[in-house]
């Protein structure tokens, strides 16, 4: 498997090592769900060997990833499966999420799906406003905006705390 | 600690399952295996590749020939004789399903006739079985249904003819909704179509005036839309050289 995943120029096994972390948190930030994190997780990689791009740097490698991974998130949540689902879960439970005894975890789910995945953008994968207005198809402007109202609803939840 | 160091901790807990990066490789080998075939032919593969090659200097030569015939030498076409037959289905199926829906229609049409409970029987082609009574009353109920809803908002315009200080005729009202009195131009263009025979009674040095009746509504509509009903009939007055202008919301004199 190493030997064919290793071929045809792909190195598909260090570009899967590389870029996990960056693609399954992302994904996971918006869904909050590990089984849809790990749809879309396993999506991005076969789009990664289908297309079989060819990266310069591995600045643009990891750009490519977060595109694509934005993409399947897209894609995920406009499938017909998904508009016809029903979801029975109204609050997480620990199977679908990491820590949801944590303060920070319901936190962070209090937010919109749309807030969390650009305050992951920012925070977590610490792209710039204009990368995420590039990625989303927003204004500058807009992502401003939105974080600034994320930041907002997150200051209101944590009474007491440190915020910046 | 700070809201960002605080997403970092907790993002450093949140990673992808050994066993989901194992499932992904197996994944990601299968979909290349497939790949494979496409991308590098096999060894065993080759003679059958290379059937075409041996072909290529018959071909030529009838080409040649061809050329020196004087004939045109065109490429084959490249649709595929699959894709071929599936248009043809398509086309037959879709003069199969026009013939039947004729078929149907004229024999309802035959049916009702001979019947002859229906007279005039009409049968209309979205499939709706409708008598003559029934369509007059179709009718009637939709005429109903517009007049109400002209009720609401209309603006009637009438154009008449004076010589002498005196009416000596009228034109035909014109109905106009907010949406067209707004788009003055084709208000505009409505109006002359209306007036052919006022620009013919101007030139014999008669005058012309316009009547305008409106609904209260549609001047409240137009008073949120920032215009004014006398506003837009000056201008309609002065695109006809018209010499008397009045204008009467629901019969009462506005100006």
């Amino acid at each position: 498997m190493q030997d064919i995943l290793q071929s045809a120029g792909l190195n598909a096994d260090a570009v899967l090592a590389r870029n996990a972390d960056t693609v399954y948190r992302l994904a996971y930030s918006r869904t909050h769900k590990r089984q849809d994190a790990e749809d879309i997780f396993q999506e991005v990689f076969l789009r990664y060997v289908r297309n079989a791009p060819k990266f310069e740097t591995l600045e643009h490698e990891r750009a490519w990833m977060i595109h694509v991974t934005l993409n399947c998130i897209r894609s995920y949540y406009t499938s017909a499966e998904q508009r016809h689902a029903v979801s029975v879960e109204t609050f997480p439970t620990q199977q679908s999420t990491y820590r949801s005894d944590d303060d920070f975890e319901l936190l962070l789910l209090s937010l919109p799906e749309d807030y969390r995945l650009e305050m992951h953008l920012f925070y977590g994968e610490q792209m710039s406003i204009r990368q995420i207005a590039q990625e989303t198809g927003r204004t500058e402007n807009a992502v401003r905006v939105r974080l600034n109202r994320a930041r907002n609803m997150l200051k209101a939840s944590m009474k007491g705390d440190d915020f910046q | 600690m700070t809201f960002e160091e605080k997403y970092r901790e907790y993002m450093e807990t949140v990673r992808p399952d050994p066993a989901l990066l194992e499932k992904t490789r197996a994944l990601m080998a299968a979909e290349l295996n497939k790949k494979m075939p496409r991308q590098e032919a096999e060894p065993e593969m080759q003679p059958a590749v290379q059937k075409p090659a041996e072909k290529q200097p018959a071909e030529r030569k009838e080409t040649k020939l061809r050329a020196v015939e004087g004939k045109k030498t065109k490429p084959a076409p490249r649709r595929s004789k699959k894709n071929q037959s599936r248009w043809w289905g398509y086309a037959g199926v879709a003069i199969a399903a026009s013939l039947l829906t004729a078929v149907v229609l004229t024999g309802a049409n035959r049916f009702l006739q001979r019947k002859g409970e229906a007279k005039n029987a009409v049968v209309t082609g979205g499939g709706m079985l409708m008598s003559s009574a029934a369509e007059a009353e179709f009718d009637e109920t939709a005429q109903a249904d517009m007049a109400e809803t002209n009720e609401l908002e209309y603006a009637d315009i009438q154009i008449y003819y004076v010589e002498d200080g005196k009416i000596v005729g009228e034109s035909q009202y014109m109905e106009c909704s907010v949406d067209k009195i707004v788009d003055v131009w084709a208000m505009k263009n409505d109006i002359h179509d209306l007036a052919v025979n006022a620009v013919e009674f101007q030139d014999e040095g008669n005058a012309i005036g316009i009547h305008v009746d409106v609904s209260a509504t549609i001047v409240d509509q137009l008073d949120e839309k920032g215009l004014k009903i006398q506003a837009l009939t000056r201008t309609l007055s002065e695109y006809l050289n018209a010499d008397s202008v009045s204008i009467t919301a629901e019969g009462v004199l506005l100006g």
